[in-house]
């Protein structure tokens, strides 16, 4: 459980640790939708070469990018063989009824394979480098211009920092309540799949009873300590937007241009 | 019948996060005797947990073996040999009230048994037999777990793992978080069960008065090290109250040393509980 990525954020003092959280946000989103973008080869590679960098400049091993995949590969896997087997087009190598390999076929597996590893290592990049506080200070300046509509901004990225803060707490929690239950017993990921899920009920249960407890303390805590819903809030946190922010912003305007050129 | 539960040059890491381990226990040769109560104490993060958890399996050595009769665990065990192990060593966690789960207290009680195989027959016979035993009655069987109190929660927990017939328990903190009373009814009926069933127990505290009152052996652990092993007695007996391991001593042995200091005499004997003092007092004719 322990070695899920998911919330984790890893204290070093690179470049990419040191941009403005919001900028980093934003060209996250950026990157992720250019991934879609990829569609020939040249377009590809580009992006690969971009990430690659930005891994590096992140000071942060390779080894624990790929842990972030690993849940993931069966996933990725299946949707590259659905790709493969399903998509016609240029010469086709092997025919059978519905099924039909092809060039064509082969190449969108492999756009495919690297979209979601690019994808996922992108959004690694911004949660292993970015405290949660401050993406969910990102989320509420972007949120911001809602406030118009009179949408409880606060009151979400509230909520959002709260969700965010128990990830790990819940992972913990999670390998506890395994940990009793296999001492109880129970093994896990053995048997058919009904009864690999009939394995999973002794731990939501515990899990969800807990956490609804958590929540029920969480809430009159912050109501003892004063919060109100809809009160206006302050921040002690500023967020400035440096130079090297721009700079950045600059760099991705240009990635995002070449690609347009390179695409097909 | 007793177990035979033996460290042999044992190391193990704690997995901090996706990245950073811990090597929280170094080296550790242990052979825990049987058929007695055994507590380990030592601070937060000395290797206390991770010593138990070790015991059925649920972390690995990363080097070194565990021996738990004639069943090995180590770095590469396979699952039977596991499930075989957890058979027979009953663990309660820290806060076990967290691992309740099903409907009634009834079912709860029976998940355990039925996984090592029971049917439901013996597993109802098994659930019957230990609610008593931990001082409830079967009225409660048919209530939900959840609406239960606090310390009720810990002893239909305790009872569930009780049900299993283990031949040893190992418990984390079994009183943690209870109110004094219930506290001690769990530690009572605890104790009394190892003697009945003439079993090895093995319990992790932070308090010295339930080592003193429960315990026949000790172990300190500190910085993933065992630095005491023996009897309660000749371990404390021989500390002042300001050892360089900050090892707590009972409030009756704390009490002596004041009135040997205030009164000027030793006492013959030197005590732990408030009974062997009173029984030293009584002695001396001070009373």
């Amino acid at each position: 459980m322990k070695n899920l990525l998911l919330g984790r954020y890893i204290a070093l003092s690179s470049i990419i640790h040191r941009l403005d959280p919001r900028l980093k946000l934003v060209v996250t989103l950026l990157f992720i939708a250019s991934v879609l973008l990829i569609n020939n080869w040249e377009t590809l590679i580009f992006l690969i070469v971009i990430t690659f960098i930005l891994m590096k400049l992140s000071q942060i091993g390779f080894k624990i990018y790929l842990k972030g995949i690993k849940p993931l590969i069966y996933l990725i896997l299946f949707t590259v063989v659905l790709q493969v087997l399903f998509k016609a087009g240029g010469e086709i190598y092997v025919e059978w009824g519905i099924i039909k390999i092809s060039s064509y076929g082969i190449e969108h597996g492999i756009f495919v394979f690297f979209r979601f590893v690019l994808i996922i290592i992108l959004s690694t990049i911004l949660t292993l480098t970015t405290k949660p506080i401050q993406i969910t200070d990102a989320i509420y300046f972007l949120l911001k211009p809602l406030k118009l509509f009179k949408a409880p901004i606060e009151d979400i990225t509230l909520m959002l920092s709260i969700a965010l803060r128990f990830i790990p707490t819940l992972l913990d929690e999670t390998e506890r309540v395994m940990q009793a239950q296999m001492a109880r017993g129970v093994t896990f990921g053995e048997g058919n799949l009904l009864k690999q899920m009939q394995s999973l009920t002794p731990i939501f249960l515990p899990l969800f009873a807990n956490s609804l407890n958590r929540a029920e303390e969480m809430a009159n805590g912050l109501e003892v300590r004063g919060y109100q819903v809809g009160k206006k809030r302050t921040s002690y946190r500023s967020l400035i937007f440096a130079k090297k922010d721009g700079v950045a912003f600059f760099l991705m305007i240009i990635v995002i241009v070449i690609l347009f050129f390179l695409r097909a | 019948m007793a177990m035979q539960i033996e460290f042999k040059s044992v190391s193990a890491d704690y997995q901090l996060g996706p990245i950073k381990s811990k090597n929280v226990l170094k080296d550790v040769n242990l052979k825990i005797k049987t058929n007695r109560v055994t507590v380990i104490i030592g601070k937060t993060g000395s290797g206390k947990s991770t010593l138990l958890k070790l015991m059925n399996g649920l972390i690995l050595p990363t080097s070194g073996e565990v021996k738990i009769d004639e069943h090995v665990i180590h770095s590469k065990v396979n699952k039977q040999t596991l499930k075989n192990i957890r058979a027979d060593l009953g663990m309660v966690f820290q806060f076990p009230e967290a691992q309740l789960f099903a409907e009634t207290v009834l079912d709860d009680i029976m998940f355990g048994p039925l996984n090592f195989g029971d049917t439901q027959e013996s597993a109802k016979e098994k659930a019957k037999e230990v609610i008593t035993q931990v001082g409830l009655s079967e009225s409660i069987f048919t209530k939900s777990p959840l609406e239960l109190s606090g310390g009720q929660k810990r002893r239909v927990a305790i009872a569930g793992v009780l049900a299993t017939h283990p031949k040893s328990l190992i418990l984390d903190e079994p009183g943690a978080g209870l109110d004094p009373s219930s506290k001690k009814k769990i530690l009572d009926f605890l104790k009394s069960w190892q003697i009945r069933k003439n079993a090895t127990m093995v319990m992790v505290t932070h308090d010295i008065e339930e080592v003193v009152n429960y315990a026949d052996d000790l172990i300190v652990m500190k910085n993933g090290e065992i630095i005491f092993h023996d009897s309660v007695y000749s371990i404390l007996s021989n500390l002042s109250p300001d050892n360089q391991w900050g090892i707590a001593l009972p409030e009756a042995r704390l009490l002596q040393l004041e009135l040997e200091k205030k009164l000027g005499f030793k006492f013959d004997k030197i005590c732990l509980t408030a009974n062997q003092l009173a029984e030293q007092i009584e002695r001396k004719g001070l009373a």
